[in-house]
């Protein structure tokens, strides 16, 4: 860390060239005194090995003073600047040369930003922490008396970075690591590395951890209805064949045989009343049904094989074979009848689509109109025949 | 002015060939940078200061895409010229 005037360096320069000290004065002398007229004159001098020297020509521009808070414009001026040698750039930096620009992610800066609002009070723990361990012989902050000593003695490329080093220790990131010796400001700065390496981790186990005690805590629940799931199809397969005939046909053929009459009473005890509330619609309405229901059981069942109900109902209209394109399984299993939501008499033009439309929302669900009413889909609606429209509730 | 005009200039001047110049100042800026290593300070009267600086590490923005980047720490060779040669440049 000395500071060499012009005479130093040319007993150095002397030494190394082999020039009489004299000559390697006046060398010495001449080789910087060109460079500064040259600048001067020229605008630029380029040095191979040494750098760039240029003359900038500064704008004006507007400042403020600090204490008063007057603004003022600093004039124009023409400024020297020097750009070092690539080659020299890198082999002074060769001690740093192991760090690499890092992309931060927001939270990282964030971090950073954090630390060194925090940073104050870091340095001060820090500067203390030398004294208390004062065995490392190198360090600069606790020992500089030691230091000229020290520096020829450790390797050169650890002597520019003491200076450094110092620095470095007061940095917030450089933390506990700072009581190592300075001369290893990169055993420091890895060490921040490991922070940040340590720090992903901490986040990676942290999350594993909320997941998996999600898992434990929402597992009942989940658990709970799967299980009220399988228990459904089962339990309807065996006694409300009728609810969920698609699902399985051979049980269900005996089932809906005999809830058959039930269902039928029922419509046929609606119809009564809507023959009462509709007289002209009676004939009609009254025989549909009735004629109607003894079809069920022969086409249900083959309805039912197949895992894609809709498939089978298949109505007349002809909108319908666009719309069945779009329906999947999904839609028409995911649903449960539970019970009668009303009736609805059909009007000319009346698909179940639309019905289901208008009445759910989507006519996606239409085969539950179907299926709650036993309508054989190949045979076309009859104007003013009346269905009823199944409560949906979902599994 | 690049660099063979300088070592003509220089050979010029100290009544060394021009080769023998460029060899000097060869050997003369390895001088330099040995001391700089060592983090010492090269200072001439009436040039300026040479010397090696720590620039503390940073984090810049791209302003165009706004990434964030940790600058790391590096050693900078810097020069400060001296009174004398800014007086000059009045």
């Amino acid at each position: 860390m000395e500071k060499l005037n012009q005479t130093q360096l040319s007993e150095l320069f002397a030494s190394e060239s082999g020039m009489s000290r004299a000559a390697a004065e006046q060398f010495v002398k001449s080789f910087f005194d060109i460079i500064a007229d040259k600048v001067i004159s020229d605008g630029l001098v380029k040095v191979k090995g040494l750098g760039t020297f240029k003359l900038l020509q500064m704008e004006d521009r507007e400042s403020v003073n600090v204490n008063t808070g007057e603004r003022f414009t600093i004039a124009g001026h023409q400024k020297i600047s020097f750009t070092p040698d690539a080659v020299l750039k890198e082999t002074l930096n060769r001690p740093f040369s192991a760090f690499e620009t890092v992309i931060l992610s927001d939270e990282q800066a964030a971090a950073l930003e954090a630390m060194e609002e925090g940073g104050a009070a870091v340095v001060e723990t820090v500067t203390e922490l030398p004294e208390e361990s004062a065995a490392p012989v190198g360090e600069p902050a606790a020992a500089p008396v030691e230091e000229p000593a020290a520096a020829p003695v450790e390797e050169p490329a650890a002597a520019p970075v003491e200076e450094p080093a110092a620095a470095t220790v007061g940095e917030p990131a450089a933390g506990s690591a700072a009581a190592e010796p300075a001369g290893q400001v990169r055993e420091i700065t890895q060490s921040r590395g490991k922070r940040i390496t340590l720090k992903l981790l901490v986040w990676i186990i942290s999350i594993a951890l909320v997941l998996g005690l999600a898992y434990v805590l929402f597992w009942p629940v989940i658990g709970s209805r799967l299980l009220a799931v399988m228990d459904h199809n089962t339990v309807r397969t065996d006694a409300a064949g009728i609810e969920v005939p698609e699902i399985e046909p051979v049980a269900a053929i005996p089932d809906t045989a005999v809830t058959m009459p039930v269902t039928v009473t029922e419509t046929q005890q609606e119809t009564q009343q809507a023959t009462a509330s509709a007289p002209e619609a009676a004939p009609a309405a009254a025989g549909e049904p009735a004629e109607r229901k003894p079809s069920v059981p022969e086409t249900h069942p083959a309805a039912a094989a197949t895992a894609s109900v809709q498939q089978a109902f298949r109505l007349n209209q002809a909108d319908d074979a666009r719309d069945l394109s779009e329906f999947t399984a999904a839609d028409t299993v995911s649903y449960r009848m539970t019970g009668t939501l009303g009736r609805h008499v059909i009007e000319k033009g009346e698909t179940l689509t639309i019905i289901a439309k208008h009445t759910y929302g989507t006519k996606k669900l239409w085969p539950y109109l179907a299926a709650y009413n036993h309508l054989d889909s190949s045979k076309s609606l009859k104007v003013g025949a009346v269905i009823l429209i199944p409560k949906l509730e979902h599994k | 002015m690049n660099n063979k005009q300088f070592l003509n200039e220089l050979s010029g001047k100290c009544g060394i060939s021009a080769d023998k110049c460029a060899q000097h100042v060869g050997t003369l800026v390895n001088v330099m940078e040995k001391l700089w290593q060592n983090g010492d300070t090269v200072s001439l009267s009436g040039f300026g200061v040479l010397e090696v600086r720590k620039r503390n590490e940073r984090v810049s923005v791209n302003p165009t895409t706004g990434v964030r980047m940790l600058v790391p720490p590096k050693i900078a060779l810097t020069y400060k010229p001296s009174s004398i040669l800014k007086e000059k440049l009045k």
